[in-house]
């Protein structure tokens, strides 16, 4: 396949990411920064393997919730964007407000549902599953209306019924859009779960990154929230990943169109 | 076993544009007319009319079985556009099978007359694959199959072949003729070639537009159809005549 990522493609950007840090740690240095305002990489990586079992559990934690709201974010986006396209009605009425939705921003929302929710996991899947969804909606529904209408023509001069075209020709039309949407998700899931675990994260025994942030932020053990920062990044960009795998499998029928 | 078709003054406007006004023909069972006229006179519209996708707003289209008349759902109909229409996350061989599909034509069933339609347009080699990777040729061979797959009464063609080049066209039209002399359903091309509306049509209708009319029917008499026959004198006879009450349609409506 063509789309196969060579050995240049992972090579490139480790040269970027390690010249990056050299020049990182240079620079904290010769201009002596103190480490509460900027740490140095190593002081990063030092604090990383200090705190090593709680930040694996934290990170654990956050993974979870993370995935948990992705899942729930795609299932329930698809399925509320398909059941937007049923009519054109709900389609007209409704989906402009799913638009609208989209730009309140989630720390507003957090804290709500913390209130709702009470601490603890059930507060930080909503948050992250609130912001993930709405990427899944609306590249669901513009993915149903993308079907060729030369397709659907066809369709009708066979007297498909509304079930059939909806699962032969709709969805398998909109598998490439919704994929995208996916993607997209799987990054906002990550952003979501750490903004609920801000206002959220303090239930149960251990604590997530989003609170191993928080905490270590009001002491300036600035290393341990770099150190923090770097494993959700790593949560985001491997959760992102493994969506992007799956979805390439699923595109390999659809390219090269 | 085919259906023959009665228009009678079908009337249809886009808007303030009479499309078609009034206008009548008949197609015989078994028998293959070809519609031939200047881009927008309505032949596509009064072929889409035929096959129930555009509603006439004044007029009818009867279609008779065996004697019998028959609603248009039951004719058995079948069209090939222009464009291939092959859904592309499908292979060949399931694209070709989708009409049987959708109408719950179990699956052992609608895989064998599928393959069967895809060797009688001999592309069975090509089942497996999906439509990218096929040349333009093999998508409308496949896009073939597929109207014949519920083995039709009455074949509705739309340019089918005016996409393709030359070379493979003349494939297709020797294709589509042999297909039409065993199996002996009514057909109505619509075509913008001249050359293979006479070497496919027992009758040619040319038609001039804005409203669309009859203006010559040109009954073909070849003595034989094949390569050949392409360059006989005959065959070009019916093409200069076609050509001339073509022109004519053309600069009549112009004055």
């Amino acid at each position: 396949m063509s789309s196969r990522i060579g050995w240049r493609d992972v090579l490139a950007p480790s040269i970027t990411v390690v010249a990056l840090l050299v020049l990182w740690e240079v620079a904290v240095r010769a201009f002596a920064i103190p480490e509460y305002l900027l740490p140095s990489p190593r002081q990063v990586a030092a604090a990383l393997w200090e705190g090593r079992g709680p930040l694996a559990l934290a990170t654990l934690r956050t993974a979870g919730a993370t995935v948990a709201g992705f899942a729930i974010a795609a299932v329930m986006g698809i399925a509320l964007g398909s059941v937007l396209t049923l009519s054109r009605w709900l389609e007209r009425g409704v989906y402009p407000l799913t638009l609208l939705f989209q730009m309140v921003p989630l720390v507003a929302i957090a804290p709500l549902l913390a209130i709702w929710l009470g601490n603890g996991a059930p507060a930080v899947i909503a948050s992250s599953a609130v912001v993930a969804v709405f990427p899944v909606i609306a590249s669901t529904v513009s993915g149903l209306r993308s079907a060729d209408p030369l397709a659907r023509e066809l369709f009708r001069l066979y007297n498909a019924s509304r079930w059939q075209r909806w699962t032969r020709l709709e969805l398998p039309a909109a598998v490439p859009s919704v994929v995208t949407g996916l993607r997209v998700a799987a990054g906002l899931a990550t952003i979501g779960a750490i903004v609920g675990e801000f206002v959220a994260g303090f239930g149960g025994d251990v604590a997530p990154l989003g609170m191993v942030i928080v905490t270590n932020l009001r002491e300036f053990h600035t290393d341990t929230v770099f150190a923090a920062v770097a494993l959700a990044a790593v949560v985001g960009f491997t959760i992102y990943a493994l969506v992007s795998l799956v979805s390439s499998l699923a595109l390999a029928r659809y390219l090269p169109r | 076993m085919s259906v023959s078709i009665e228009i009678r003054n079908a009337t249809k406007r886009f808007g303030e544009v009479r499309v078609l006004d009034g206008i009548s023909l008949d197609v015989a069972a078994g028998e293959f007319v070809a519609l031939i006229g200047p881009s927008g006179c309505g032949k596509t519209t009064l072929l889409r009319a035929v096959g129930g996708l555009e509603a006439l707003d004044a007029g009818s289209i009867a279609y008779r079985a065996d004697g019998a008349a028959t609603a248009a759902s039951a004719a058995g109909l079948s069209f090939c556009f222009q464009e291939p229409r092959l859904l592309p996350w499908r292979s060949a061989l399931d694209n070709v099978a989708l009409p049987l599909e959708l109408a719950g034509v179990a699956t052992a069933e609608r895989v064998r007359q599928a393959r069967e339609a895809l060797d009688r347009m001999r592309v069975a080699d090509a089942a497996e694959r999906l439509p990218h990777e096929l040349s333009g040729g093999m998508r409308m061979r496949v896009a073939m199959a597929r109207a014949i797959v519920t083995k039709p009464q009455a074949l509705l063609l739309d340019e089918p072949f005016g996409a393709l080049d030359e070379v493979t066209r003349y494939e297709l039209d020797e294709e589509l003729l042999a297909l039409h002399r065993r199996e002996r359903f009514t057909a109505i091309l619509v075509t913008h070639s001249l050359p293979e509306a006479v070497f496919l049509a027992d009758r040619v209708e040319v038609l001039a537009p804005r409203p669309a009319r009859v203006v010559k029917t040109e009954r073909v008499a070849l003595a034989a159809r094949d390569d050949a026959s392409r360059t006989s004198d005959a065959f070009n006879a019916h093409v200069r005549s076609i050509s001339d009450a073509l022109h004519r349609a053309i600069c009549g409506s112009a004055a």
